[in-house]
């Protein structure tokens, strides 16, 4: 269990303050895979630092297990980080060693006898996939593999937690996804604690159960990604879930004003199926119900996150302006969410 | 010897091999006895001006301003100067003011700063993020010297020691003219102050040969040793 207690972190710069962190209060439960997301800059960085020890709160408290990380003397931190696996978003391996002794070096550094640091960084590299390439120097890989690297490395002294600070940001979206799984899967595996900090929604999407947006060093919002995703709150966070949702946000408004050209007298909305709903016919029996009413379809796009699937569909309802809001009314009282961009 | 032509530099029965062989060992024991020292002198110095820079405990910022103070008023005064300067303090170091072990002193204290310089540049030149990895493994400041800060640095250490040595070997020359031995001493002795222009020659030769060689050596480790880019 990790509690974040009023945490404020301040920089003093050269004339002003600097709150990089101010008043967090989180609590991650053990084997969760907790999401951060934020902006460059918002403190997402400053925060699992902190965590780690690697610097220390201005004011509050930062607990692992009850135990505040702050007051520990510099050779109980030591001990706390090797609990704390980090993996970073430039891999920072050393170039100096192999593939393998990459993965042995917090081993080293815990003082593990060496032939249980082979056994320990074979196993290792089998588990990330990297099996053949042990004797391998990091720049002989690609950057997906070098942060499977980076993965194994923390993963070596069996840490119960793991930070993953924008592990994927250098990563295209194939070995972003590729990665995402492997984290997945570690947590599954070995019931790990997983912090992952990162600007993109989709990584949240895939891999956390719960999500705390952060803006201006502030967390403005937090709970179930699958709440988060359904009903977002905060401004910051409906453009993190819109630019997921929909990563061609332009070319839909460029087709929705398009279409309201060619058919003044339509209205466009914006359809959000839960779980099963998706799985229901709504939308035929909606036409059906209602004579006038016909219909363009915009755009669809199905999602899925840890806490089930959440649909949504962009739809112009075409008919008499009674139908169309009936039409609207019919798809509430069937508990779809359904929000509307533009009224003809 | 009237000879004062061009021809002057090809006498070659006017050189004395032995003499030759003697102060070619000289100046390569020279060079390397005080490249040993001086490599070892400037990584604990250039690590004591990467450590101390940028700390804010009192007793860091006082090693800064010595060391930082040592370092450049060494490295501003030029060779044949400080072996003169030096005198007094050689002759109490190693007994003697002439001959190549006389040379060491001064040599190694024109170099080491110089040294340090480039071994602080190098250590500087480590990735951060690797070194608050290691620190995020819970490793001590030990570890990141010893597992980060010289493996990472190692290719450029070896660089920076190559211009070093190759600076050391010129100083070594320079030493000559106050008698230390050498290669240096023996053009200036018998080529330069006996008018026998084939002995300076034959001299310069064999330094450039021994630059050559310290470049070449110090250049195919680099590569052996560099796994940035393969
Ligand atoms: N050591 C420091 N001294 C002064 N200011 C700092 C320091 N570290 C971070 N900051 C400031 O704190 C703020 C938060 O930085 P942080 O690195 O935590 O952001 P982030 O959310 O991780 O951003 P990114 O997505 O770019 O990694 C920034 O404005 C940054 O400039
Ligand atoms: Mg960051």
């Amino acid at each position: 269990m990790i509690r974040f207690k009023n945490v404020y972190k301040k920089y003093k710069l050269d004339k002003s303050i600097l709150t990089a962190v101010k008043d967090v209060n989180l609590e991650v439960n053990d084997g969760e895979i907790f999401g951060i997301i934020g902006y460059s800059g918002a403190g997402k960085s400053t925060l699992v630092r902190m965590l780690d020890g690697l610097e220390a709160p201005t004011s509050g408290s930062i607990e692992i297990n009850g135990k505040d990380i702050a007051k520990l003397s510099s050779k109980e931190l030591r001990s706390q980080r090797k609990k704390v696996g980090m993996i970073f978003q430039h891999f920072n391996l050393l170039w100096s060693r192999t593939i393998q002794q990459n993965i042995e070096l917090p081993l080293e550094i815990a003082g593990v006898a060496k032939e249980q640091r082979h056994e320990k960084a074979e196993k290792l590299i089998e588990l990330v996939g990297l099996k053949g390439r042990e004797n391998d120097y990091p720049s002989e890989l690609s950057g997906g593999q070098k942060q499977r690297v980076g993965i194994a490395r923390a993963l070596a002294n069996d840490p119960e937690i793991l930070i993953s600070d924008e592990a994927t940001s250098a990563l295209d979206p194939q070995t972003t996804d590729e990665i995402l799984d492997l984290l997945l899967e570690i947590n599954k595996k070995l019931n790990l604690t997983i912090l992952l900090i990162t600007h993109e929604m989709h990584a949240i999407r895939k891999t956390a159960s719960k999500v705390a947006v952060m803006q201006d060093g502030q967390v403005v919002e937090s709970g179930n990604v699958y709440d988060i995703f359904q009903n977002p709150q905060q401004e910051i966070t409906k453009r993190f879930v819109n630019e997921d949702d929909n990563p061609n946000a332009k070319d839909l408004n460029m087709t929705v004003d398009e279409i309201i050209r060619n058919y003044p007298n339509g209205m466009v909305i914006k359809l959000t199926f839960k779980g099963t709903q998706s799985q229901q016919p709504v939308v035929s029996q909606m036409i059906r119900e209602f004579d006038s009413l016909e219909l363009n379809i915009v755009e669809g796009s199905i999602h899925q996150t840890q806490g089930g699937s959440i649909g949504s569909l962009v739809l112009q309802l075409l008919g008499t302006p009674e139908d169309q809001n009936k039409a609207v009314e019919y798809l509430k009282s069937v508990n779809v969410e359904a929000e509307v961009i533009n009224r003809g | 010897m009237a000879n004062q032509g061009i021809q002057s530099y090809f006498q070659f029965n006017n050189v004395n091999w032995s003499a030759m062989r003697q102060a070619t060992w000289e100046t390569v024991w020279m060079t390397a006895l005080s490249m040993i020292i001086v490599a070892v002198l400037g990584i604990i110095l250039g690590l004591l001006l990467f450590e101390s820079r940028n700390k804010s405990g009192f007793g860091w910022k006082i090693i800064n301003w010595v060391v930082s103070f040592l370092v450049n008023v060494f490295r501003s005064i030029p060779f044949i100067i400080l072996i003169v300067l030096l005198l007094p303090f050689t002759k109490d170091l190693v007994g003697t003011i002439i001959g190549p072990k006389a040379a060491i002193p001064s040599l190694v204290i024109s170099a080491a700063p110089f040294y340090a310089r480039m071994v602080e540049a190098n250590f500087r030149e480590v990735d951060d993020g690797v070194i608050e990895a290691v620190k995020s493994m819970g490793g001590t400041n030990w570890d990141v010297i010893f597992k980060v800060l010289l493996p990472e640095s190692t290719p450029a250490l070896i660089s920076g020691a190559t211009v070093t040595a190759i600076s050391l070997i010129s100083y070594t020359a320079m030493a000559g003219a106050i008698g230390s031995g050498g290669l240096g001493y023996l053009a200036y002795l018998d080529g330069f102050q006996s008018n026998n222009n084939t002995v300076t020659l034959v001299a310069t030769v064999i330094i450039l040969i021994i630059v050559l060689i310290v470049q070449t050596v110090g250049d195919l480790l680099v590569k052996k040793i560099d796994k940035r880019t393969l």
